[in-house]
């Protein structure tokens, strides 16, 4: 069991390595990427969690540049999803949740095969809803995340890896205030599994 | 060339649809009872949102043992775009169907709209009856108007006020009712007519009634 004492021991490894583990300071053009399928997990009481179905997801993500060990990535994300009550939703079918986000993370080796990846983002966030037939529009948003991936090194050009991210999204709604929060606020946990390719 | 048909045809058909803002979601609080009070349990709602041309069903359920049915939707992004709600019997139909036509995105109290109405058994109605007996040609009988509480299949909102086209006379009425009875009399004379306004209470038992003007 990880006790708040170890917890903070590791955060002070993890931001000593940042501070004081830099060899020299260097900006790097560096076009890697990873694709990866998730599942997202919501929670709450909102509308992607108490009136959807969440399916797999799919995304991708790409460094754009390094500095040290930071590295900087823009991905995307489309996750759709099947509405399960009509008395919150309507006759709206089905949800898609597609966001653009920038992050920053920080690569921490575990040893020669393993690599810790810790990062936080931003996003834009689309919310579409449509059923057959018709579309019933799109909420707008933005989304926060943070959370970590743990990379295991095939070979030099390869890894996989398995990602976790908790998510928060907030969305632009207008609507009785009693609903505000149900349509206006999303959390998510979401479990990823990818490729990594250097 | 025909695929180039087709397509324009799609985009026609596409660009045709309804427009919904999916950052606006309406409420509509809805309770049904009877005339008596009592809350009426699983009376379907349905909503549409209608825009002239086309008709959306977009929510739609049934009320809970006290009458109450909570229904979200997405608005229509036009202001001119109608709301239109039905309430629905189902089997055996006891009651009559009732539909509300013509509510706007703007009669959602802070995007909520509270729906608080009677349905009614066949039972429940009688006939009320204007009968007309004009004496003098140089009178007319305009603007009939039964006010109280009218067992209406159609409840319109949003409806500019107009002369009717023709004189109403026959009215469906719920048994042991008060209603007012308003009407007015034109006096046609060389100059502009002279209007006169006229009110009279009418009760209306178990039975058909009539109310008869001379004029």
């Amino acid at each position: 069991m990880f006790t708040t004492k170890k917890l903070a021991v590791v955060l002070l490894v993890l931001v000593a390595q940042v501070i004081f583990g830099q060899e020299k300071d260097s900006l790097k053009y560096d076009s890697t990427f990873r694709i990866q399928a998730f599942q997202p997990l919501h929670f709450g009481n909102n509308s992607l969690s108490k009136a959807h179905d969440s399916d797999f997801g799919f995304g991708v993500s790409a460094k754009i540049f390094k500095y040290n060990n930071f590295r900087f990535y823009v991905g995307g994300e489309i996750a759709n999803y099947n509405v399960t009550d009509s008395i919150m939703l309507g006759k709206v079918e089905r949800s898609r949740y597609t966001s653009v986000y920038t992050s920053v993370s920080y690569a921490v080796p575990i040893n020669k095969s393993f690599t810790f990846v810790p990062d936080v983002g931003i996003g834009y966030v689309k919310l579409s809803q449509r059923t057959n037939g018709t579309k019933f529009g799109f909420q707008e948003g933005t989304e926060y995340r943070l959370g970590g991936m743990i990379d295991y090194g095939i070979d030099r050009t390869i890894a996989v890896y398995i990602g976790i991210h908790y998510i928060y999204t907030n969305l632009r709604i207008n609507t009785s205030p009693e609903y505000e929060k149900f349509f206006g606020k999303s959390n998510q946990l979401q479990l990823a599994i990818g490729l990594n390719f250097k | 060339m025909n695929k180039i048909l087709l397509l324009c045809c799609l985009f026609l058909v596409v660009s045709c649809a309804i427009d919904y803002d999916g950052e606006t979601r309406l409420v509509l609080k809805s309770k049904i009872s009877s005339i008596d009070g009592v809350a009426i349990p699983n009376q379907k709602v349905k909503i549409y949102v209608n825009d002239n041309s086309h008709t959306d069903l977009v929510s739609e359920g049934a009320t809970d043992q006290s009458g109450n049915l909570t229904l979200i939707f997405t608005a229509p992004t036009l202001n001119r775009a109608t709301i239109d709600i039905e309430v629905l019997s189902e089997s055996p139909y006891t009651y009559l169907n009732k539909k509300f036509i013509g509510l706007k995105k703007e009669d959602f109290n802070n995007f909520e709209y509270k729906l608080i109405t009677n349905i009614y058994k066949p039972e429940n109605f009688t006939n009320f009856e204007v009968t007309l007996n004009r004496i003098s040609t140089d009178k007319e009988i305009k603007n009939i108007v039964l006010e109280g509480e009218l067992p209406d299949e159609k409840v319109y909102f949003n409806q500019e006020p107009q002369d009717l086209p023709y004189i109403q006379t026959n009215f469906r009425v719920l048994k042991n009712k008060d209603y007012v009875l308003k009407y007015s009399i034109f006096t046609i004379t060389s100059g502009l007519p002279i209007k006169e306004d006229f009110t009279t209470s009418i009760s209306v038992g178990n039975n058909p009634a009539t109310y008869s003007i001379t004029y």
